[in-house]
């Protein structure tokens, strides 16, 4: 169950207006990244009305990113991502060596730029501001000599379990703090949280935004989340990269979560953002289409 | 460096007896109680040459200084934020040798700042090598991640500035750096006009150095072909935040002396990844925006995702090099208190160079030899939040309540790099006229660098900022009661170069100027119809003062209350119809009047009217002339009745009138005299025929409409008010009657004042226009030629006819409201289609839904 599986994704946003925009101007985050265990055999993606210009580049966290702007009056704006991935399941078997100490200790003196490099996810973000509640939620899980790997799993485990998952609960605004008072949310929520109690005990952890199998095998059960985009968190392991771990799933990722972008949290890796001038009321629909196919 | 006297002096406290410098703080003007060489000639101080005789010299410099006011201070709206610019006489003086050094200082600052900022928006090798922790850099909102990597090798810092005291060692220190968009650079140019010219002689004898060269060399770097991608036709803006900014005078004065279009974001617009500001003539590209508002601010698709205000897509059109934007977006980083603590180790590594301009102690709490440091004396120090580049949220530990300092160090101790812990800065004290006096003031300068080609220039001056308490001089432009000019001596004879912009380039003739702000000619059409809505105010207040000021004939007084009714009609206090015994209430007349005048936040009042002219020409006071900035500053109620105590009596009104009327004349004047026939003279001229003709309707129909009154005292009065008694009664004698009035007054297109010729300039105004913009207006354009034919149709005899209607009581000029009505609408429909079709609109501007994860 952990060979390579090779996937078709369609991911389709629609956009419609209650009177006509004039000028939208947006950035997105659709095209899935290259990875030792995921390869991107193609990604294209049509925008309808076709944009005045299209600017494809990569964010400072690598990830591909495209800026566009519409500037025909239009009242709807349709996105289609079409995508096919190969995604294999990473082998952490030797992760369960690395100490929690060791980790938090080369974060705060770092010894290799690896490491420095990683630092960048120890701080406040956009949506994510450390407080000494998170650290307390995450202490539970921790002891200085404890494996990162099983302690971090526990985390995962824990907000599994305590926290409901209640679609359409929470808004894109919704605070970390606010989630850990009211236990629910949705998996964007969980990321936050998590990212949160992780960084405000010394570690590094960013946010990855993907997609999950939507259909899976018969007698598999059905992943949470997979009928839209999903997201989960990556921790710093010192030489071993980054574990990704799924609180909304109890989970490692493996073969069947597939990486479209990671940055400090959700604002770094919006599907799509967009100004836009005129345009009214605004309905909007989005379903997500994730396939295994034959290679 | 001793000071040698070469004079007999008077004793320091027989010239000067008010100054006094603390022991513990270094004396600017005094050394060894004697007056050091380099203020010798300026302070006037020669051998037989007694205190008196000082103090004469003194104010006199003062006086000519306040009768010839400055841009800054010379605002039109009367804010606190002007006042904090008024300019102390005495220059502070810095001779060649020490200014070499702190030059040298400043410009090493700047360069190191700028390699830094290269660095971490690039590869951050710094951060890498361990030189810079990367909770500075990551730890904070100040450094924008969208920026990482969008222009690689790019200069970053175009205009810099540095705040600097002077230590009681004599050594200066550097309080702040200011990299975001440093204001003050206009103001020390202006500053510098002003003293150079009531200390001409001194100015030439002490061989200060000139400025002229400084912004010459920024417009340049900010020109260079070779950056954009397509270079285009050198358009450049100045992004300034608004009037409401206390710096606004300053980026009005800077993008008139640059040859700027002074620009709000909401003037531009990115389309196809390109910067356009909106005109009248349409989208003009922009080639470079010299920015006075935050990084932050400058994009809400990419910088803030909470704001929907700024320019959209700004940052691609930056990494497409379409734009070049300075200083570049994210400079405003490099303010961190946390990274100015840290820059004498980064100089070591960065240029390998000791930092020659230190800072005034400073700590950064992240590292833990200054935590163990700062905790030791804690009481000494002032926190500040490592990322906040203001000092006025400043913490202190010895004034903090118990249970406060353990919260304190409890959030010390969590997350210790976002503290810097500073000690409070000792500034020098210099001479400063106060108050008829001279007296020591504590003293701060910022000091300014641009961008040259190959590394950056120092101003050769600046700004000092004087407050009468040390707590009251800070890192902040803003902060202290006045400023100074800075004068750097040279050893040798300065080359005398004006201050205006060389004019390097040859500039190519144009005689259209359709790249004028959408918005600029709004204010330009408000400003016309402010100005003669004033007029036309101001007219009628003085009418009616004239009328109720002396005695007043009992039979008139029924008449009298139609013209005051009529004033401001339904937003004043007197009923439409006067009370039978008018007599009684003379008083009731009187006190609406004076409400009319004075009363500021009535809907309709003179006072009001001038405010509203004058915060309207502040806003483009960088298209208006000298002349007509001089006129509007007098339209000021503080200024034109400034007894506060006469204000209660209405004869003491007509003098202040009568000055109105010529002021608004000499206004109107101006403009159809100097202005140049452009858009923006358009504008302005449509703005004021419109309103003209609104307000001749509205007083015919108050005045005229209702029948069945006896109407001479009123056709006098409503002849008067329009200017047009002198014409009348050449041609009618003392016959006042309703048919030649309307004749007159809307029919005759000879008299400038009647709504024919009101008509025929505006239908002259569109075609203006039309040639002038692209925008199609022939449909207007017949439209009021339609509206004047239809006053064709109409003829003053049928027009004066009264008509009763069977449901009201009192005849009507039916025939004439009906005309006026029609009028009305045209003008209407003018109104609407100029703000459509040319002015700014207000468009809703939001965020897309967010398509959020479930």
């Amino acid at each position: 169950m952990f060979e390579p599986i090779r996937y078709r994704i369609l991911h389709r946003t629609r956009y419609e207006y209650s009177s006509p925009a004039l000028l939208c101007h947006n950035t997105m985050h659709l095209s899935p990244r290259e990875l030792p265990y995921q390869k991107v055999d193609r990604s294209h993606i049509q925008i309808t009305p076709t944009p005045s210009i299209r600017r494809p580049r990569l964010d400072p966290h690598g990830n591909r990113t495209e800026f566009f702007s519409i500037e025909s009056q239009h009242q709807t704006m349709f996105v289609e991502a079409d995508s096919i991935v190969i995604r294999s399941t990473p082998d952490w078997s030797h992760a369960k060596d690395t100490t929690f100490l060791s980790i938090r200790d080369r974060l705060h003196s770092p010894l290799t730029s690896d490491d420095r490099s990683a630092q960048e996810f120890c701080f406040d973000s956009t949506y994510i501001q450390s407080e000494s509640a998170f650290a307390e939620y995450a202490w539970k899980s921790f002891q200085s000599d404890s494996s990162l790997l099983e302690s971090v799993t526990d985390l995962t485990r824990r907000i599994f379990k305590e926290f409901r998952y209640v679609p359409n609960s929470t808004l894109v605004s919704t605070t970390p703090r606010e989630v850990l008072r009211s236990k629910q949310g949705v998996c964007q929520d969980f990321a936050h949280l998590q990212i949160a109690c992780l960084r405000s005990i010394g570690l590094a952890a960013r946010y990855v935004s993907g997609y999950l199998l939507t259909h899976p095998a018969p007698g598999q059960p059905k992943l949470v989340g997979a009928d839209a985009s999903h997201a989960w968190i990556s921790v710093y392991f010192g030489e071993l990269g980054w574990i990704d771990f799924d609180p909304t799933n109890n989970a490692i990722p493996k073969n069947e979560h597939i990486t479209v972008a990671w940055g400090a949290d959700y604002a770094d890796v919006a599907p799509i953002v967009g100004l836009l001038i005129g345009g009214g009321l605004t309905r909007l629909e989005v379903s997500v289409d994730v396939a295994p196919i034959e290679s | 460096m001793p000071d040698q006297p070469q004079l007999e002096p008077h004793p320091i406290t027989e010239l000067f007896p008010s100054y006094r410098c603390p022991n513990s703080s270094y004396d600017e003007l005094l050394q060894n109680g004697l007056v050091r060489d380099h203020y010798h000639s300026l302070l006037g101080i020669q051998p037989r040459l007694n205190g008196a005789e000082l103090y004469l010299r003194w104010q006199t410099i003062k006086r000519s200084l306040r009768d010839n006011p400055s841009a800054s201070t010379g605002q039109l709206t009367k804010t606190d934020a002007s006042r904090i610019w008024e300019l102390d006489p005495i220059p502070y003086v810095i001779p060649e040798d020490q200014w070499h050094a702190l030059a040298r200082g400043v410009e090493q600052r700047v360069r190191l700042l700028d390699l830094i900022l290269r660095d971490v928006y690039g590869d951050q090798k710094l951060i890498a090598n361990g030189t810079l922790p990367p909770e500075v850099v990551f730890g904070t909102k100040n450094y924008l991640r969208a920026m990482r990597g969008a222009t690689p090798d790019e200069r970053i810092i175009y205009l810099y500035a540095c705040q600097v005291v002077r230590e009681p060692n004599g050594v200066w220190c550097a309080l702040a750096d200011r990299t975001q968009g440093p204001s003050g650079g206009g103001l020390a140019v202006e500053n510098r006009l002003a003293i150079s010219r009531v200390l001409e002689s001194d100015f030439r004898s002490m061989n200060v150095m000139r400025l002229a060269s400084f912004f010459a060399g920024l417009r340049e770097q900010l020109n260079a072909p070779e950056y954009l991608k397509t270079p285009k036709s050198a358009r450049n803006v100045l992004l300034s935040p608004g009037v409401a900014s206390p710096t606004f005078f300053e980026d009005a004065y800077l993008a008139r002396y640059l040859g700027y279009t002074l620009t709000q974001t909401s003037d531009l617009t990115v389309r196809g990844g390109d910067v356009y500001l909106k005109t009248l003539g349409g989208l003009v590209s922009v080639d470079s925006i010299l920015r006075r508002i935050p990084d932050i601010d400058c994009d809400p698709l990419e910088l803030n995702t909470q704001s929907s205000s700024g320019i959209a897509g700004l940052c691609q059109a930056v990494r497409d090099k379409q734009v070049r934007v300075a200083n570049q977006l994210g400079s405003g980083w490099a303010e961190s208190p946390a990274l100015t603590a840290l820059l004498p180790r980064l100089c070591q590594s960065v240029l390998g160079e000791d930092l020659i301009l230190q800072n005034t102690p400073m700590h950064w709490c992240g590292d833990p030899e200054s935590l163990a440091y700062v905790t030791r004396d804690i009481e000494r120090f002032a926190f500040r939040d490592a990322f906040v580049r203001h000092s006025s949220s400043d913490w202190y530990f010895h004034r903090a309540s118990e249970t406060d300092r353990n919260r304190f160090l409890d959030m010390l101790r969590a997350k210790p790099w976002s503290y810097v812990a500073v000690e409070a800065p000792r500034p020098s004290y210099s001479p400063t006229w106060h108050g008829n006096r001279v007296v020591a003031w504590p003293t701060v300068l910022r000091l300014f660098a641009s961008a040259t080609k190959s590394g950056f220039e120092v101003m050769p001056g600046g700004i000092a900022r004087v407050a009468d308490r040390e707590d009251k001089v800070s890192e902040s432009l803003i902060a202290g009661l006045m400023s100074k000019d800075v004068w750097v001596l040279s050893s040798n004879k300065v080359k005398p170069i004006s201050l205006l912009p060389a004019n390097r380039t040859i500039t190519e003739v144009r005689r259209s100027a359709m790249d004028l702000p959408s918005r600029v000619a709004e204010h330009l059409f408000w400003l016309g119809r402010g100005t003669e809505r004033t007029e036309g105010m101001a007219r009628h207040a003085r009418l009616c003062v004239s009328q109720l000021a002396g005695e007043i004939e009992p039979e008139l007084l029924g008449f009298h209350w139609q013209v005051v009714y009529a004033l401001s009609s339904s937003e004043g206090t007197l009923s439409e119809t006067p009370p039978p015994d008018a007599s009684s209430h003379v008083e009731e007349m009187r006190r609406e009047v004076l409400q009319f005048l004075y009363q500021a936040d009535r809907p309709m009042s003179l006072h009001g009217a001038m405010v509203g002219i004058r915060q309207n020409a502040e806003i483009i006071r960088d298209r208006l002339s000298f002349d007509s900035w001089q006129l509007l500053s007098k339209l000021d109620m503080d200024y034109l009745m400034p007894w506060v105590d006469r204000r209660e009596k209405l004869g003491d009104a007509g003098v202040f009138l009568n000055q109105m009327t010529t002021l608004l004349s000499a206004f109107a004047g101006l403009i159809s005299e100097n202005m140049t026939r452009g858009p923006g003279w358009l504008f302005l001229e449509i703005g004021r025929r419109i309103e003209r003709a609104y307000g001749l309707i509205r007083l015919v129909e108050l005045l005229l409409v209702p029948g069945g009154r006896p109407i001479s005292p009123l056709i006098e009065s409503l002849l008067e008010i329009c200017d047009s008694s002198m014409t009348y009664r050449y041609r009618y004698l003392m016959n006042y009657e309703v048919a030649p009035t309307l004749d007159l007054l809307l029919f005759d297109p000879s008299n400038p004042r009647s709504i024919a010729f009101q008509f025929v300039k505006i239908v002259e105004n569109l075609e203006g226009l039309t040639s002038a913009s692209k925008v199609d207006i022939t449909r207007m354009r017949r439209a009021m030629m339609d509206a004047r034919g239809m006053m064709r149709l109409f003829d003053a005899d049928s027009l004066s006819v009264e008509v009763t209607a069977p449901e009201s009581p009192y005849p009507r000029r039916v025939h004439l409201q009906e005309l006026l009505n029609q009028l009305t609408q045209s003008l209407n429909e003018l109104v609407d289609f100029l703000s459509q079709r040319f002015l700014t609109h207000t468009v809703s501007v939001r965020h897309l839904e967010d398509a959020a994860n479930q």
